[in-house]
């Protein structure tokens, strides 16, 4: 069969580009040591991380005697799901300063005809995948040693909140990687940087009323907000939550709200990536390597 | 003619000279205090010439402190406990600023190809490091005191006026010796390559973790008390605490930590200095440390 010329120059698809970008970030985050030291690896530093939320609330139960588990299951579920946003927005911008500055293949990347803006969605994904292992481990050691109770498990709620909250945070990276593409090698830790913005608004650890009302109305902008609420409904319930507006919102609208943000945010992306992008290229970033 | 101004045909005309115009040279001394100050130069200039840089490591950090400090205000926590958040606060950027601007430089270095000039320029590689020390010293410093007077101003953060002084000084043996364990992580992390970027990584959050940076370290289990106790920061971390937040209850008795702390010192440094030697003895003999892209 004669092929023309458009078809044998036409794009990979879309999903070639996916897959084949997902499955190097994997081999990239993966193949540095051997499995189990990869294994202890991913289980060992989320778990500080939650244990450092943890051993904040004993260190308050030990000095003012105040114990309230409804609390506990509240902050350890916020920080266990948390762990996905710092690594996808670290998977997504990171992947950028890996092939521009230690691979120096981001220039072959970018003549490559595929779509860079899968293609780094698609990198970041390998760190959800670590993550899914992170947080798996970590729940069960909730319910193990902390005794959180997942009384109010929703199986179909985890899985489409997770997807759709996934899909949010990653429109924050790709935003990030575009920052990425001007900033100098050391921009590294940006992703963890912006993560705190999350942290602090996103009612992770404490429900977001605490907050001056002007913040809470930034909160209540971002994706990442109705997601945690929507994780932790799927385990604990509304253990734990007081803020008046996230808990009488229905489930149903809840995944509304991430949905509607996620468009948003998805719609600001491809904008601020594109500029960055430009700027990046006239300004010829592409290829540049930084040193301090 | 500006001071500034190059000769072209002359470019070193500027430079010192000797009585009979001669190339004057220094001694051993004054080229390693030369190196050194030159490598913390760059540091210094480097760093805050990039001015995202200082947005991400200054501005960005204080949301975490604070996110910790209404965590605690959630809880319910008494007052004490937002000094405890700010002090451990601040001390993270040293912590990053160590492994990720002390350790894992050498190997970025590698990457970038810098580090065979610095294996074959006459100066000692020591030198160098104890300038990126001091640069990344300066510069943490700077970010650091940022943390404080933010919790200071904005939560309400006390501290004890009498322990500032020996706080000061417990701080100033305690950075001495992480950036020296910094310098040995270095030779680590660079023989490891790719390996050692991930050890950088995971020793983030355990050593938060462990070392007590948001809570009073005796909230931990002993034996996490005791391995967090291995790395400076835990110990005079714990000591400031005692010097400057009254009521709390330390870990060891504060003497005794600063005996610790001095040992510490010393002992990093001479392993600092033995690790560096090592390095250069694995890059000159054996040529392997200036491979790219392993």
């Amino acid at each position: 069969m004669a092929v023309s010329l458009h078809q044998r120059r036409s794009s990979p698809s879309a999903w070639l580009t996916f897959k084949s970008a997902a499955w190097l970030g994997w081999q990239m985050e993966s193949n540095w040591t051997e499995p189990w030291l990869f294994l202890l690896y991913s289980i060992v530093r989320p778990l500080a991380g939650v244990g450092i939320v943890v051993f904040m609330y004993l260190a308050v139960s030990t000095a003012a005697g105040i114990y309230s588990p409804d609390k506990l299951a509240f902050v350890f579920v916020g920080t266990t799901f948390f762990m996905f946003v710092g690594q996808e927005l670290y998977g997504i911008s990171q992947a950028v300063l890996d092939d521009r500055e230690h691979y120096r293949t981001l220039k072959y990347v970018y003549i490559a005809p595929s779509s860079i803006y899968i293609y780094l969605f698609a990198r970041g994904l390998a760190k959800v995948a670590e993550t899914a292992i992170s947080a798996s481990v970590t729940l069960v050691i909730g319910g193990l040693l902390l005794h959180i109770s997942y009384s109010s498990f929703n199986p179909v709620l985890l899985v489409v909140a997770l997807v759709l909250g996934l899909l949010g945070i990653a429109t924050f990276g790709i935003m990030l990687a575009g920052i990425t593409l001007l900033t100098a090698r050391h921009g590294f830790q940006m992703g963890e940087s912006v993560a705190a913005i999350f942290f602090l608004l996103g009612g992770v650890v404490f429900p977001i009323h605490i907050l001056p009302v002007w913040v809470q109305d930034v909160a209540y902008l971002m994706p990442v907000t109705y997601w945690i609420e929507a994780m932790r409904r799927s385990l604990i319930g509304d253990a734990g939550q007081v803020d008046s507006t996230l808990s009488t919102m229905s489930t149903p609208m809840l995944l509304l709200a991430i949905v509607g943000t996620t468009i948003v945010f998805f719609l600001l992306s491809i904008f601020v990536f594109r500029r960055f992008d430009e700027a990046a290229r006239r300004k010829g970033r592409i290829d540049i390597t930084t040193s301090y | 003619m500006s001071a500034r101004t190059v000769d072209r045909e002359h470019p070193f005309a500027s430079f010192a000279r000797g009585p009979a115009g001669e190339r004057l040279h220094k001694g051993r001394v004054g080229t390693f205090l030369g190196a050194w100050k030159a490598r913390a130069y760059i540091r210094i200039i480097g760093s805050n010439r990039e001015l995202s840089w200082i947005f991400f490591e200054t501005v960005l950090p204080l949301l975490s402190i604070i996110a910790y400090l209404y965590i605690y205000r959630y809880l319910g926590a008494p007052d004490r406990f937002v000094s405890f958040v700010v002090l451990g606060g601040a001390m993270v950027a040293f912590w990053l600023s160590v492994l990720w601007g002390i350790a894992n430089h050498i190997f970025w270095e590698k990457q970038s190809g810098n580090l065979e000039l610095y294996f074959v320029a006459p100066v000692s590689p020591l030198a160098l490091m104890l300038g990126m020390a001091t640069g990344s010293l300066v510069s943490t410093t700077t970010r650091a005191s940022a943390s404080v007077i933010a919790g200071v101003l904005l939560f309400g953060a006390t501290f004890n006026g009498e322990g500032v002084l020996p706080s000061l000084a417990v701080l100033g043996v305690t950075l001495g010796a992480i950036y020296f364990l910094g310098m040995m992580f270095a030779s680590l992390f660079l023989m490891y390559g790719r390996e050692g970027e991930h050890l950088a990584h995971s020793m983030q959050e355990p050593v938060f973790f462990a070392a007590g940076f948001y809570y009073p370290l005796n909230t931990l289990p002993l034996a996490v008390q005791v391995a967090g106790s291995f790395i400076p920061l835990t110990i005079g971390l714990d000591a400031m605490r005692q010097l400057l937040v009254p009521g709390t209850v330390g870990f060891l008795p504060l003497g005794l930590e600063a005996v610790i702390l001095v040992l510490m010192f010393f002992l990093f440094a001479a392993g600092a200095r033995q690790s560096v030697r090592f390095m250069e003895h694995l890059a000159k003999r054996e040529g392997r440390l200036t491979l790219r892209w392993q």
